[in-house]
């Protein structure tokens, strides 16, 4: 592994001049970021130790509705926001939109730093050239002690991603045929995929976050970016080093890519699948609720009716006043979508809305959403925002070549 | 130097063969519930009368990349909390390893081919082998590494931290 991005970015953390796969090494830990959800045994644990953790940059994100709290965590918000005031804990309110993104917004992950969480989805900031680990309790508690995480060192794979992209392929459908190819991999060790190539520099910021998530879909490998030119330009941050080491590479040419979608965990080229009736359709929270996925919402829904219940999730409340004021929320309200707090994720949008037996949903987002939840969607479908604008138009799953030009 | 934790277990299997994630040992239903812990119906759709069969057999013996696909440690505190000693399989998710050992939870790597359910079973950490007294074998295991098994000795990583300070 050596001179792969994260063995610098291990050596700069743990002070150690070599760095082998299987080695437990402590690294130091920038970020270490506890979801409401979690909080209440870390505090517990703070309460009945006397504890008072020493790490300055400890974040408390607010990401749940607080009528389900309670019941659901046995304690309330209320309670958690004073215990983490206590704590000198910084507070991301759910109100002003999801964690990953606000953390975004007020620039709070460096490329090049560690980011500890008790989240899965903080592989959000791999594009950020950073670090990301999710980790139990224990680990948090301990890192907000000691500063430090013990890492196991994973095995780093290359994964290369060369050739020219197709018009309306995204960062999704990218996402998407990696979860067919890689899924199966099986390796007996832990292993992160380190991601190289021109298509890198061809992906929009929400591109490369969609793809990011999908680490949930690869059997939770964890993923790293080289610095990119979207957010560091080609020169800053962590670079492989040009002899880098991997323990394995998959490269792939990715000219040939047409959009997919993912049928209920089989990934099919839309063209191959559609007609198929959708009930429902959703749009937003991590993946399609960026400034960007709202001038596309807007360009491709002007003048359009929508076939079908379709719900529109922004991902901060930034990014719902940019699209107020870039005037992209009147062409998707007149297209009859409706428009969802953008403190949600598309989880929440859906407790809100219990899906019916038999219905079929289409989403942006990536296919767990059943245990985030808490009851099985009949059938769930995710694809890209394209895919996902051409069939709300339709009411079927249709190609976007479909609707353009209509 | 062992500070409590002991180097041979005895205790007889409890055979889990196939895939286990960690969905699969504690179900969507309970995945937060920290603060319900003794609630929790463990393998509540696969193996519904776990609690009840851990009871006699204390010794969880799996198969291939045990408790896959979450890094949260709920399921290797619920299986603590039912009295399992051990698990011992052909290999284990990183997620889960790391959490069954930071709450203390011994995680050994063998070839579980040769044990079936209630075998009697010691698994000896200084000889590095688990003897199956029922069949009459002897399994190698894979050492353990070195920071786990000071986890391990210690009761895991807060009880290490506090023992030791900041010296793992």
């Amino acid at each position: 592994m050596k001179g792969t991005i994260l063995d610098h970015i291990i050596r700069s953390h743990a002070l150690v001049d070599h760095v082998n796969p299987d080695d437990v090494i402590p690294i130091s830990i920038d970020t270490i970021i506890i979801p409401d959800n979690s909080a209440k045994p870390v505090f517990e644990f703070l309460e009945k130790e006397y504890l008072h953790p020493s790490h300055k940059q400890v974040y408390l994100v607010l990401t749940h509705y607080h009528y389900q709290f309670e019941s659901r965590y046995g304690i309330n918000q209320r309670q958690i926001i004073d215990l983490a005031k206590k704590y000198q804990f910084k507070i991301l309110d759910n109100y002003h939109g999801l964690w990953n993104t606000l953390l975004c917004e007020q620039g709070v992950i460096r490329s090049g730093s560690t980011v500890l969480a008790r989240d899965s989805t903080v592989n959000y900031f791999a594009p950020l050239n950073n670090l990301n680990i999710s980790s139990g309790i224990h680990d948090m508690i301990y890192a907000m002690m000691t500063g430090k995480y013990d890492l196991s060192v994973p095995d780093i794979i290359q994964v290369e991603l060369n050739g020219i992209l197709s018009a309306y392929v995204t960062g999704k459908d990218i996402a998407l045929f990696l979860k067919k190819e890689l899924s199966s991999l099986v390796i007996h060790r832990p292993y992160m995929l380190e991601f190289t190539g021109s298509i890198l520099d061809e992906m929009t910021d929400q591109d490369l976050f969609s793809l990011s998530l999908h680490h949930y879909t690869m059997n939770r490998s964890a993923f790293m970016f080289p610095p990119l030119k979207q957010f560091f330009g080609k020169d800053s941050g962590i670079n492989p080093s040009i002899n880098a080491e991997y323990s394995r590479v998959f490269p792939f040419d990715l000219s040939n890519l047409t959009p997919l979608v993912d049928v209920d965990g089989r990934i099919e080229e839309v063209m191959d699948v559609a007609g198929k009736i959708i009930d429902s359709v959703y749009i937003g929270g991590h993946i399609g609720g960026s400034i960007d996925d709202f001038r596309i919402m807007a360009h491709l829904l002007e003048g359009k009716r929508v076939a079908v219940p379709t719900f529109i999730i922004p991902s901060s409340a930034n990014i719902l006043l940019e699209a107020t004021r870039k005037g992209y929320l009147v062409p998707i309200l007149e297209s009859g979508c409706i428009l969802k707090t953008p403190a949600t994720g598309i989880c929440s949008a859906i407790n809100d809305i219990i899906p019916l037996a038999g219905e079929t949903i289409l989403s942006t987002g990536y296919n767990d959403l059943s245990i985030q939840i808490k009851q099985m969607i009949p059938a769930f479908y995710n694809a890209s925002i394209y895919t996902c604008l051409a069939s709300a138009i339709r009411g079927y799953l249709a190609p976007i070549d479909e609707v353009i030009g209509l | 130097m062992i500070s409590g934790r002991k180097d041979i277990i005895r205790g007889r299997s409890l055979r889990i063969r196939g895939p286990v994630s960690a969905k699969d040992i504690v179900s969507n239903d309970f995945t937060e519930s920290y603060h319900n812990i003794t609630q929790i119906v463990a393998f509540e759709r696969t193996f519904p009368n776990f609690a009840e069969e851990v009871f006699s057999k204390d010794i969880l013996v799996v198969d291939d990349n045990f408790g896959s696909a979450s890094s949260k440690e709920l399921p290797s505190l619920v299986l603590q909390k039912l009295g399992v000693k051990a698990v011992i399989g052909k290999s284990f998710f990183s997620g889960f390893y790391k959490n069954a050992f930071n709450i203390g939870l011994l995680c050994v790597q063998a070839n579980t081919d040769y044990i079936d359910d209630d075998n009697d079973l010691i698994i000896d950490l200084r000889q590095i082998y688990i003897q199956n007294r029922t069949r009459q074998l002897g399994i190698k295991i894979k050492p353990i590494p070195k920071y786990y098994y000071h986890l391990y000795e210690n009761g895991g990583l807060l009880h290490a931290l506090f023992q030791e300070g900041d010296s793992l």
